[in-house]
């Protein structure tokens, strides 16, 4: 921005008088903000560092993922406060959204009583400039109680996702925190769910930041993920198909439903995890032969 | 400067310097606790605001101007000329006439590549301010590096979505309670917080020592 001297201004002569000042805050030295540079015009607020140096824009230093963002997509406040000679101050807040990247669901998180059943995330690496997926479970599940699932997000979200666990398990409705980004919700096996050893998907969709951006759509088998951003002229580097979110995947063992005794679940080596319902004598025989089976033949 | 309560209050500032208020004639010293060098004397013999005198403090090439002043002679009536010294003290002159209201305007100076030049805000030499009127700031306007638009959320049904480099432009005045001008302002920052009201980013201030950092625009 072309910073001029006042004395060079039509509006300079005569005094300042009732005139309007705007005053340009972000031209000051990063490192030093003391420092006024308003010589060296081309200095903004860098909204996608990831350096502490907030004003000096710079490829190398933008963030290329928000997990190593210094300013976090979503609402800020920016507040301004001007002072004067004598020490009064007085002050202005903008509420801004910030949008340098595509919104997608980094972790998930499946609890009975706080005890981890399930988690999975995805994790930034500096140095790839990349996500990695990882999952780890799983834990004691019953049909009898009611688990939470967590879903958290790397920005807000305007609404809650569209959550769907199959056709035997209902999903409450969410409820949101850390301003939108993580969004909880119960989950319970319905009672008339039919017995069976079967795969199922936390299928995520439907839901947008807070700029509108819609969620990615990560399948089943990504392990490695580049997170969209914005270059210097507002197009998106590394775009990536959006839509529903398929990539934690749970298998669900269901039995009989409300009988005398509980199965402890196992897991595969992929992280798949496996939820034993209580079962009754009925069910005994179904049970041999299920849990004999890795989940990676069942799946 | 003889004000009747012997502080200085921040009249109007800073348009390259302060301006001082009181009765045309009233007596201005030099009150630098050291002796100063007369540099240069303008006299205004129609004594409508154009006088003004230079002087520097100690060997250097620093010091004051004081603006719409006349009557440039000590307390004994000798005229001041270039390359006199006066103590602290003496008496520089008096108050001119002005168009709008008397005053002096108080630059803080150096000579430097054959000009005087404003280098800094005589209010930083000047203390104590007694002034209370806080600044206000009207509204805080974004400016992305790649548009030349200025996106308030005023104007924006309280919604703007920004993205990569920006500026954050503020527009603000502080204002005097005597004339009610809209003045300048002295130090200015900004800080970015996240909705739980955690702070993103200290404050940074931007000290207005220089006159050159606001736009050259209104809206």
């Amino acid at each position: 921005m072309t910073v001029y001297s006042p004395a060079s201004s039509a509006y300079y002569t005569g005094g300042i008088g009732t005139a309007y000042l705007f005053y340009i805050t972000t031209n000051t030295d990063g490192a030093d903000p003391a420092i006024v540079k308003p010589d060296e015009q081309n200095r903004y607020w860098n909204t996608n560092t990831s350096s502490a140096n907030w004003n000096e824009p710079d490829e190398g230093k933008d963030a290329k993922g928000s997990s190593s963002a210094r300013f976090p997509d979503g609402r800020l406040t920016v507040k301004v406060t001007a002072s004067d000679q004598a020490g009064n101050k007085g002050d202005r807040s903008a509420i801004i959204i910030l949008d340098n990247f595509q919104p997608f669901r980094i972790g998930t998180e499946l609890t009975l009583k706080s005890i981890d059943v399930f988690r999975d995330t995805w994790t930034f690496g500096s140095s790839s400039g990349s996500y990695s997926y990882t999952a780890s479970g799983p834990g004691k599940i019953t049909n009898t109680e009611e688990h939470i699932l967590r879903l958290h997000f790397s920005e807000p979200l305007q609404d809650a996702p569209t959550v769907t666990f199959g056709s035997d398990v209902d999903v409450g409705g969410f409820t949101s925190s850390d301003d939108d980004r993580n969004w909880a919700a119960s989950l319970k096996v319905k009672p008339e769910a039919v017995n069976g050893l079967r795969p199922l998907s936390v299928c995520v969709q439907g839901c947008k930041d807070l700029a509108g951006n819609p969620l990615l759509a990560i399948g089943k088998s990504e392990v490695t993920l580049k997170q969209p951003r914005r270059d210097s002229t507002g197009a998106w580097i590394d775009e990536h198909v959006v839509g529903t979110d398929t990539r934690s995947q749970i298998a669900v063992c269901i039995l009989e439903v409300n009988a005398s005794f509980a199965q402890t679940p196992t897991t595969d080596s992929t992280h798949k995890l496996t939820v034993g319902f209580k079962y009754g004598k009925k069910a005994q025989k179904l049970k041999a032969v299920l849990f004999s089976r890795r989940f990676g033949d069942v799946v | 400067m003889p004000f009747p309560d012997g502080v200085v209050r921040e009249f109007r500032y800073f348009h390259d310097g302060i301006d001082m208020a009181d009765s045309e004639g009233e007596v201005v010293r030099w009150e630098e606790a050291q002796a100063g060098t007369i540099q240069y004397v303008r006299h205004d013999p129609n004594n409508i605001g154009n006088g003004y005198i230079v002087i520097t403090i100690g060997s250097g090439m620093g010091g004051w101007l004081y603006g719409h002043t006349k009557g440039f002679a000590n307390d004994a009536g000798t005229p001041w000329t270039p390359g006199k010294v006066i103590q602290p003290g003496e008496k520089i002159g008096e108050i001119g006439h002005h168009p709008n209201f008397s005053h002096v305007h108080l630059d803080w100076i150096q000579w430097s590549s054959g000009l005087w030049r404003v280098i800094g805000n005589p209010l930083e030499h000047l203390t104590p301010t007694t002034e209370s009127t806080a600044p206000t700031v009207e509204d805080v306007l974004f400016c992305s590096a790649t548009s030349t638009i200025f996106i308030s959320p005023a104007m924006n049904g309280g919604k703007v979505v920004l993205f990569g480099n920006i500026d954050v432009v503020a527009k603000a005045y502080d204002q005097s309670s005597l004339f009610g001008d809209r003045l300048g302002i002295y130090q200015i920052g900004l800080a970015v917080f996240r909705p739980d009201g955690s702070s993103v980013g200290g404050i940074h201030f931007v000290s207005l020592g220089t006159s050159r950092i606001y736009l050259d625009c209104r809206m």
